[in-house]
């Protein structure tokens, strides 16, 4: 199994990654702009679209975002007190993608976000000190946010493919629903313009049969993504396999998922960081290895 | 896959194990058809149960029984509890977005073989100095944004041209559209939008692919 042993330099990794990247997003992405649409016609997302369109000029999104942004790279440096600073700069930037209205494309990344906010990741690399760093913590539970993290990331794809079953097999594979999709995704008004998945029908020979043959076994991988965790084979399968859906998607479908290819990587590719400064006391992993991995 | 041997030499299965073949077998057999049986069965139901086969596989794995033993802390609870909260979020099938960023996972998933040919808005802007280029809703943003404003747009122009005489309608659609004009100024200053052209394409879904297109709107000025 993936995230047996975890070191605290490990989970310091992904945070500062991660972090980073939200940060990153934050103020790149100047979702103020939308204050510049007639009042009701963008719908926001979450519990913030009770509130009023008051609430939501121009002035208000634009602090939003950058306070989303400066909390967050407090968090990506572990400064403290991190919990306090990495919940606010989590629940800030939760608020601000409701605003921009999004489906489940950062949704990975706000599910790992919230974990390592919850988790003891700035244990290590933490730009407030080793001193800071002494505090005894279970080792088990580096590991743990790890799995947890991975698992619930994991669920999200195997959820897709597990109501596409449900729902729509066998009809959905044979009776070119994946055509239908790239007609109708593929031309969509698309930020990057792709219109490849269009001109992929056109010019391929047998592109039906091989759309519907890629549809048939992405979905399955898709469902059965949790198996990752668990075993090392599959991963080996399903890390390519999910890079070249995502990328596939992006070009033929014109959908972006950056974020959930970050996370992906951080995730399921068996990495280590170099070990940095002083080690955290109590937090030594065991060596023991684990016969399921 | 892991075996271990049983207590008649007989090689089995972890439990955690068993619990993943008992979520994956039925998904294998779903290709054909066979759920089909399950008639009014709510889905979110069956959703529920692979779910908690899911889970269970992942708590009763040996690694993670030993570090969620070891680690019994509020915080190991809290992080337990989580991938419950997810998977019955998404088998509940909330129809808001209103737990975001929790919801209902899907994407692709009723057949569409027999649906009409998809249809897209396209929307050119003419420029005050002259010239004219492909105008996408909230390109400037983020590829999100854009998703939701171009989807809100196409759903405001359906029903805009569903009743074309209704004026309230037709005005509702110019401010939107007058709005995205509004965000690819402030994208790019250097142009001003005179005006924008808006077409509905049809997209065959058999060959020959081409799209067929036709002018359905034009929304004079970007500026408020």
């Amino acid at each position: 199994m993936i995230h047996a042993e975890v070191r605290p330099e490990k989970l310091a990794a992904v945070r500062v990654v991660l972090f980073a990247t939200l940060s990153l997003y934050a103020l790149a992405v100047p979702g103020e702009r939308l204050a510049l649409l007639p009042p009701g016609f963008h719908e926001r997302a979450s519990l913030i679209a009770l509130l009023p369109d008051a609430w939501f000029g121009h002035a208000s999104l634009l602090a939003l975002r950058l306070a989303a942004a400066a909390l967050l790279l407090l968090a990506a440096g572990g400064v403290r007190p991190f919990r306090p600073i990495a919940v606010a700069g989590m629940v800030l930037f939760t608020v601000y993608l409701a605003t921009l209205r999004p489906g489940h494309r950062e949704a990975g990344a706000l599910y790992l976000g919230y974990a390592l906010a919850l988790g003891p990741s700035a244990a290590a690399w933490s730009l407030s000190g080793a001193r800071l760093s002494t505090k005894q913590r279970p080792p088990e539970l580096f590991a743990l946010t790890l799995q947890v993290a991975t698992f619930v990331f994991l669920l999200t794809y195997s959820f897709i493919g597990v109501q596409r079953l449900l729902d729509g097999a066998p009809t959905v594979f044979f009776d070119q629903s994946m055509v239908w999709h790239i007609a109708s995704t593929s031309e969509r008004n698309g930020s990057f313009g792709f219109s490849l998945g269009y001109r992929f029908l056109e010019a391929t020979p047998g592109a039906r049969t091989v759309l519907a043959a890629g549809y048939l076994v992405s979905t399955y991988l898709e469902a059965f993504a949790p198996l990752a965790l668990f075993f090392r084979r599959f991963r080996w399968v399903f890390v390519p396999f999910a890079v070249g859906f995502h990328l596939l998607n992006l070009l033929l479908l014109n959908i972006e998922f950056t974020l959930n290819v970050l996370v992906l990587l951080l995730l399921l590719i068996e990495w280590q960081p170099p070990r940095l400064g002083q080690e955290p006391r109590g937090v030594e992993p065991s060596t023991r290895n684990d016969a399921f991995s | 896959m892991p075996k271990v041997s049983g207590p008649l030499g007989v090689g089995h299965h972890p439990t955690y194990v068993k619990a993943l073949l008992c979520f994956g077998v039925p998904l294998v057999v779903c290709v054909s058809g066979v759920q089909g049986v399950l008639g009014r069965v709510p889905k979110q139901l069956v959703e529920a149960l692979l779910g908690g086969l899911l889970l269970s596989a992942f708590l009763m794995h040996p690694v993670v029984a030993r570090t969620r033993g070891a680690a019994g802390t509020w915080a190991a609870r809290l992080a337990l509890a989580w991938p419950l909260v997810v998977m019955l979020a998404d088998a509940s099938h909330p129809r808001t977005m209103w737990l975001f960023p929790l919801h209902k996972w899907h994407m692709f998933t009723s057949p569409m073989g027999a649906a009409p040919d998809p249809e897209q808005f396209r929307y050119t802007a003419h420029f005050k100095e002259g010239g004219s280029a492909r105008l996408i809703p909230g390109a400037g943003v983020s590829d999100v944004a854009t998703s939701a404003l171009d989807g809100e747009l196409k759903q405001l122009l359906t029903r805009t041209l569903r009743v074309p005489a209704d004026p309230a309608l037709r005005s509702e659609a110019a401010r939107a559209i007058q709005g995205i004009a509004r965000l690819q100024e402030a994208e790019d200053p250097a142009h001003s939008i005179r005006s924008v052209t808006v077409e509905r394409c049809r997209l065959p879904v058999k060959p020959p692919y081409v799209a067929d297109c036709a002018k359905v709107l034009e929304v004079e000025g970007a500026s408020p």
